[in-house]
């Protein structure tokens, strides 16, 4: 027990009188380990952070599917489509039909009419910047604040509003409920919860890489001192335990550090607001046995990474002794991996519909994964296809063909991470591309439709509202569904005046009184007077003089042959036959998101339960995606960039005596510096062709799988192989510069 | 030659009678075997004879041994340039070994046995004077220090033929 | 008396070089016996055998009745620790402790509390006139104060058997000589058999003996077996 002590007590002391080499030695490994331990912890706490928003989603679920409850002690409600810059805005109104009816989770009364209880967030949006646009879609009196029992996380946009007239819309937008806490039928599911894991695991990698890195740095130093302890009598376990000693110190350091960085990511944690997901601080709890397994895994990496830096190093009295590396350059094995990963993908790239999302993702990651072991592969190639070059080529790649291993195993990481992000990139350029270009520039931008019937000169009315705000013009149509039950596409009988009417379909020309068809001519329609099931009802005769005219817009998706009438032609229209909608179509010559806020508030103030539509995207969807990328990539080639530092160093430390030799034979010192300089660069620039190739690649694909057409864009790609390649360069021209004056020393040789 | 130029020498810092330089050279050079009274007076003669020392009568009761021999010009001059002019490496082992290595090679016999037991002799001498310089004095370490460097020396010759033995015995054989 | 260590009949071969083809070494307790040869000749690559550092090829060495080919890592570990001690030319000191840890090392990995270990390292600093060198780290020290430091730490655990390669190759001769006094006066005092692989005459002059290798051969030149 006393030997065990000795033998850890003395690989702590190594650790801490390692010297300057030593200090960065532990600095690497604690930041390593630290970040490790925080992604880790942070995976961990994911299930406690998903079920609490569950529970707490489902305690205030009010979707009845569709059944009716008898009034009694109920509440009738409405949903209110809502939006603010992107983010969904979860509005209710609501009114008691008796006192004692149930409330939902957080608010501690019904608010009274044109009250409303608000999420802390939505009245942060209220009192911001152009807070007055968006009062106008919930002009109601904040009474109170909804509670986080009632919220699904602390950045929601929610309210509960008192809103008594909800009574006269039941069926039409309002229903009564009994209770809260119907089970929500859009169930989270375990998607997020595998994307974050999948997220926080691909940054374990890098991680991985850099602990690895870091507990190579410095080892043929401390190898040394090994074999003199082994000399004077510590056998090969008790020198184990000694580097186990070492290594501990500076994994408790990342284990503490890692528990901080945790802790103050969970302190941040209700800032953050990804895709409209937000956590409370207090759900970021680790599950107790994940916590307890992260400390243990960690330990165990850690001790695992220690003793596999003695794999082919025997440390013997005498000295050190490595295998000689016998580079096996075997390709089959290597091939593996990327065959399955595009076998996987295999149904992807032919288009197929239906592929699981999960055997795409595993594919994605095996053709990502497979880079590691081609990459070794590569290199030692490359050197042989250009044998002829100046001697420090020469130097350099005899030792790239000798120890490919070692000479990318730094690069490795960066070459897995730039595919990575040049993939994605391509993939958000893309999608960013498309959501600028929108896929019909002559339709509406947005489309908002109401209930009940209107005159036609309501609907003039109506459209005049929404061109009040600046830049837009509208257009209000009425809309009867014909009935025809064996029809899937349904056919309509549109009215409105002639401007409106010219947004719907292709007119030569109209005046008051026309009428238009779209398919074929026909004598009349029967409208449908149905309520949730077709019903024959009044019977129409189309005009005789009847022109054709074809759909455009929205329109000629969503509906079949339809008869299109102007005001005077739609007098056999009876006035007791509700439209299924009335529509709005606007268009608007600025942006749709800089009107988006005004329109929703116009549409808001005609009708609370209005549906309003973006036809075009207000905000960019991946951009916050392609920002957190950015950040990510940028995070993790500082990593990597620490982890190639260290190696070069190592390297070059290991290579001192070869180097000085030369030097001392009459090598000059430009020879030297350049053989090691491209020994770092041709690994770099070989694995980054490939990442760009294998990144693109995967980019293509996933514009294929989201329906968005392939192109690439220039500097998706080139972006982050730039990036990789300045950083590796820099890197090792860091260690190089300063190191050039001692590598070619040669007055230490004989020391050596 | 080496005895003739010390009794300069020893002349240059003092004149003195022929006996007490007898004594003077026994204390400081001849340790181990003192010099004859003879050799002293035929060295003086010839010294005498080359002009390098001139002859004073002493006083006293008139013995033989009344004279005092005194350095002249010329003998400063002579004991100078004997301390300039560096000694012939000394050759009488090497030439001896020599002769017993290159008659063993003639002889078919074991020319590295020669050297072995040669070698085994000497490392048997400097382990005496180690533990002889052990128990001395300074003065003592250092005149043994003296003979162990030489010794060394010799020793360094034995190892180095023994490894061209193999060469020598093709040349002496041919 | 009988010999404490006996290599017999020893062979190694790195690759194709042969470093030892027939080398015998005895050595009897107290005894100090000197091995010589030229460079190359396979006289370090004996002491490494003998000392159970390297397994031979071919051949027996025998310690105090043990086969060393017989013992485990784990034994002959414990045999460097507590039987042995080993002088060599340099970098055996760890130069992240201080001079009298380093000497105290081979008792602490005995399982000696520090206190113990270091008051007996203390002892031997003083002895080998390093009283004042404590505290001092290896680089802070001379080439033979680091060799005496070695010399203590070979001696601390009263070890049967002192292993010296080349104990004085980077001193000067006053070092070297000092080195080699204390070695030999603190092997005599506590009866431990010295193993000196030397190519300097006058270093092997402190021997009782010696023999010689070359080309892998060992003889003995004085005829004692």
């Amino acid at each position: 027990m006393r030997r065990l002590r000795t033998e850890l007590a003395l690989g702590f002391r190594l650790a801490f009188a390692g010297g300057r080499h030593g200090a960065v030695r532990i600095a690497m490994v604690a930041s390593a380990v630290a970040i490790g331990t925080a992604a880790l912890l942070l995976a961990a706490s994911v299930p406690t952070m998903l079920d609490a928003r569950q529970s707490r989603s489902e305690a205030r679920g009010d979707n009845t599917a569709g059944e009716d409850r008898p009034a009694g002690r109920t509440v009738v409600v409405a949903a209110v489509e809502a939006g603010w810059h992107g983010d969904d805005i979860r509005g209710r109104l609501l009114w008691p039909d008796a006192p004692g009816a149930p409330r939902p989770p957080g608010v501690p009364a019904f608010p009274g009419d044109h009250q409303m209880y608000a999420s802390p967030a939505l009245q942060a949006a209220l009192a911001g910047p152009d807070g007055g646009t968006l009062r106008r879609q919930m002009p109601y009196r904040v009474v109170g604040t909804i509670g986080p029992d009632g919220l699904s996380g602390p950045r929601e946009l929610a309210y509960y509003a008192g809103y008594p007239r909800v009574r006269d819309r039941l069926g039409q937008g309002s229903w009564r409920v009994d209770r809260f806490g119907y089970p929500a039928v859009e169930e989270i599911g375990d998607g997020p919860y595998i994307l974050s894991v999948t997220v926080l695991v691909t940054l374990l990698l890098p991680i991985v890489i850099l602990l690895g890195a870091a507990l190579r740095f410095g080892t043929d130093r401390r190898d040394r001192r090994l074999a003199a302890i082994r000399l004077i009598g510590a056998d090969h376990r008790a020198v184990l335990r000694i580097a186990l000693g070492e290594s501990l110190v500076a994994t408790g350091f990342g284990l503490a550090g890692g528990v901080a960085l945790y802790l103050s990511a969970r302190e941040r944690a209700a800032a953050f607001d990804l895709l409209g997901f937000s956590v409370y601080p207090a759900d970021v709890r680790p599950v107790p046995v994940l916590a307890l397994a992260t400390v243990v895994g960690v330990l165990a990496l850690s001790a695992a990474m220690a003793v596999l830096g003695f794999r082919g190093v025997s440390i013997e009295p005498l000295g050190v002794f490595r295998q000689a590396a016998h580079w096996r350059g075997r390709l089959w094995w290597r091939l593996i991996l990327p065959v399955a990963g595009v076998a996987l993908l295999y149904p992807a790239i032919l288009g197929l519909p239906d592929v699981p999302e999960d055997r795409t993702g595993l594919g994605v990651l095996l053709l990502l994964v497979s880079l590691i072991p081609i990459l070794p592969y590569l290199v030692p190639a490359v050197a042989r296809l250009l044998p002829h070059g100046p001697a420090s080529w020469q130097l350099a790649s005899e030792q790239l063909r000798r120890n490919p291993a070692g000479s990318t195993r730094a690069v490795t990481g960066i070459v897995v991470a730039v595919a990575g992000a040049i993939a994605l990139q391509t993939f958000f350029a893309a999608a960013a591309n498309r959501a600028v270009d929108s896929d019909d520039p002559g339709g509406p931008a947005f489309l908002v439709q109401f209930t009940g019937r209107q005159t036609p000169a309501a609907m003039r009315h109506r459209s005049a509202l929404f061109e009040q705000v600046g830049g837009v013009t509208a257009g209000t149509v009425a809309q009867y569904v014909v009935y025809d039950p064996g029809n899937p596409v349904p056919e309509f009988v549109i009215v409105g005046d002639c401007a409106a009417l010219s947004q719907v379909a292709a007119l030569s020309r109209c005046a008051d009184g026309d009428a238009f068809t779209t398919g074929g001519p026909r004598r009349s329609v029967t409208l449908d007077a149905g309520g949730s099931d077709p019903a024959p009802g009044a019977r129409i005769a189309v005009p005789h003089d009847a022109r054709r005219a074809a759909l455009i817009g929205p329109y000629l998706a969503n509906a079949g042959p339809s008869v299109l009438l102007t005001p005077a032609a739609a007098t056999a229209v009876p006035p007791d036959v509700d439209p299924e909608f009335v529509d709005t179509g606007i268009f608007t010559s600025k942006e749709p998101a800089a009107v988006a806020g005004q329109l929703r508030g116009v549409a808001a103030e005609i009708d609370p339960l209005a549906l309003f539509t973006s036809l075009a995207p207000e905000t960019d969807f991946y951009a916050p995606l392609g920002s957190a990328l950015t950040v990510g990539l940028a995070l993790l080639l500082l990593m990597m960039a620490v982890g190639l530092l260290l190696d070069v160093a190592a390297r070059l430390g290991e290579r001192r005596r070869v180097l000085g030799v030369l030097a001392a034979i009459g090598a000059r010192r430009s020879t030297v510096v350049w053989s090691v300089l491209l020994q770092a660069i041709a690994p770099v620039l070989s694995g980054l062709a490939l990442a760009s190739g294998v990144g693109a690649g995967l980019g293509a694909l996933l514009m294929r799988m989201s329906a968005v057409p392939v192109r690439f864009d220039a500097p998706a790609i080139l972006g982050p192989a730039a990036a990789g390649a300045g950083l590796a360069l820099a890197t090792t021209v860091v260690v190089l510069l300063p190191a050039a004056g001692w590598v070619t020393r040669t007055d230490k040789l004989r020391y050596e | 030659m080496t005895m003739r130029s010390t009794f300069l020498a020893l002349l240059e810092g003092q004149a003195q009678h022929g006996y007490d330089l007898k004594r003077a050279y026994d204390q400081h050079f001849g340790r181990s075997r003192p010099v004859a009274y003879g050799q002293v007076y035929t060295a003086l003669a010839k010294l005498l004879r080359g002009g390098f020392v001139t002859v004073e009568p002493g006083e006293g009761d008139g013995g033989p041994d009344r004279k005092i021999y005194k350095i002249t010009e010329a003998g400063v001059t002579d004991v100078q340039r004997w301390l300039d002019e560096p000694e012939d490496p000394e050759q009488y082992l090497q030439s001896s070994l020599y002769a017993k290595v290159i008659s063993a090679l003639l002889t078919g016999r074991s020319a590295a046995a020669v050297l072995d037991v040669q070698r085994e002799k000497h490392l048997e001498a400097m382990r005496e004077l180690t533990r002889r310089k052990r128990t001395g004095d300074l003065a003592d370490r250092i005149i043994c220090d003296h003979a162990l460097f030489h010794l060394d020396a010799d020793l360094r010759w034995l190892e180095h033929t023994a490894t061209v033995l193999h060469e020598l015995a093709g040349q002496v054989r041919r | 008396m009988s010999a404490l260590l006996v290599a017999e009949g020893l062979h190694k071969a790195y690759g194709k070089t042969v470093a030892l083809a027939a080398a015998d070494l005895a050595v009897r307790a107290g005894e100090i016996v000197s091995v010589m040869g030229p460079s190359g000749s396979g006289k370090s690559t004996l002491l490494h055998c003998a000392a159970g550092l390297t397994r031979p090829g071919a051949g027996l060495v025998r310690y105090a009745g043990q086969d060393l080919a017989q013992l485990t890592d784990v034994r002959r570990s414990a045999l460097r620790r507590r039987e042995f001690g080993f002088v060599f030319q340099f970098g055996q000191l760890v130069p992240e402790l201080t001079a009298v840890q380093n000497v105290a090392l081979p008792l602490r990995l005995d399982g000696v509390s520090r206190r113990a270990a270091e008051r007996r390292a203390a002892g031997w600093m003083d002895r080998l006139g390093l009283a004042d060198k404590a505290a001092a780290r290896p680089g802070e020290l001379s080439g033979g104060e680091q060799q005496r430091v070695a010399v203590a730490r070979a001696l601390v655990g009263g070890p049967k058997v002192i292993f010296a390669d080349e104990p004085t190759g980077a001193l000067d001769s006053v070092a070297g000589e000092q080195v080699m006094d204390l070695l030999n006066d603190a092997a005599r005092d506590t009866g431990a058999a010295v193993v000196l692989v030397t190519h300097d005459s006058r270093v092997a002059a402190y021997a009782d003996r010696g023999i010689v290798v070359r080309d892998g051969r060992s003889f003995d030149p004085a005829g004692v077996r």
